[in-house]
């Protein structure tokens, strides 16, 4: 991308916060439909996880000439369907219950979901803070023309 | 180079260095979350070189040559899901090279200023 370089540490710490937020959002999903026990398919709902991935020097070489491409260093991320089987708890009462009285629950671990929205929300305030100190460089820079 | 300049070229190499420096660090805190990411850095070892070469080697244009390059720091020890960023390593890091930006900024400021007095003639 011929975007220069001030730019680009901007986008690589903007992708990056939209990337912690997005991970945040999939927790709270995961957090919300910890109960679910039939959604949309008759399934159990199933935990859902952000997947990082690099935008690296090649894939930056071949989209160049279009617009709003993320310069190489920055992230992405994917939203992927953690495999696993559900687990059976027994609960004649509940209407999903089977003939046995078991009911199949969600593969998701609030106390784990919790552990990994800290972690997002930590990482994010980190993004924000390299981004603020990008920020002032540029500020500094910008005086010498004073 | 006159005295009044002398120095601006490191200065602006400096501040070539710190970006991509600066540049980084920010994406070793963006890849924080990405299990195997390696951390990269750009070593100033070669700037120095170069103005080592350029004054007391007479190597001319060795230092216009030397380039920031960002590298797999290989010191790193990667974590459990082989991630080697650390926050509190890139933070620290981040702030010593906006305070080297800083520093190669006012630098200049300084010389600019001095050359703008003898412009006007002030003392």
């Amino acid at each position: 991308m011929s975007e220069s370089l001030s730019m680009q540490v901007f986008d690589i710490s903007a992708s990056a916060l939209a990337a912690e937020r997005t991970r945040l959002a999939v927790i709270s999903q995961n957090i919300a439909n910890a109960q679910v026990t039939k959604g949309a398919d008759g399934e159990p709902y199933r935990r859902h996880k952000v997947v990082f991935r690099s935008v690296l020097e090649d894939e930056v070489k071949r989209r160049s000439g279009q617009g709003g491409a993320l310069p190489a260093g920055a992230v992405r991320v994917d939203i992927a369907k953690v495999p696993g089987d559900f687990e059976s708890v027994k609960d004649p009462s509940h209407p999903h219950a089977d003939a046995l009285g078991m009911v199949r629950m969600p593969n998701v671990n609030v106390i784990d979901e919790m552990v990994d929205m800290v972690d997002a929300s930590r990482t994010y305030e980190a993004n924000l803070s390299a981004l603020r100190t990008w920020k002032q460089m540029l500020a500094r820079t910008l005086e010498m023309t004073r | 180079m006159s005295d009044l300049t002398r120095g601006f070229d490191v200065a602006a190499k400096l501040l070539d260095f710190t970006s991509a420096r600066a540049r980084a660090l920010a994406t070793n805190i963006a890849h924080a979350s990405q299990p195997g990411w390696r951390r990269v850095d750009v070593e100033f070892g070669a700037l120095l070189e170069a103005v080592r070469l350029e004054r007391d080697g007479g190597r001319k244009g060795a230092l216009a040559r030397v380039e920031p390059e960002a590298r797999i720091d290989e010191s790193a020890l990667p974590g459990s899901n082989g991630n080697s960023v650390d926050f509190e390593r890139e933070q620290v890091q981040s702030d010593k090279n906006a305070l080297l930006h800083q520093l190669a900024t006012e630098f200049i400021n300084s010389k600019l200023n001095g050359l703008r007095s003898a412009i006007r003639g002030q003392a």
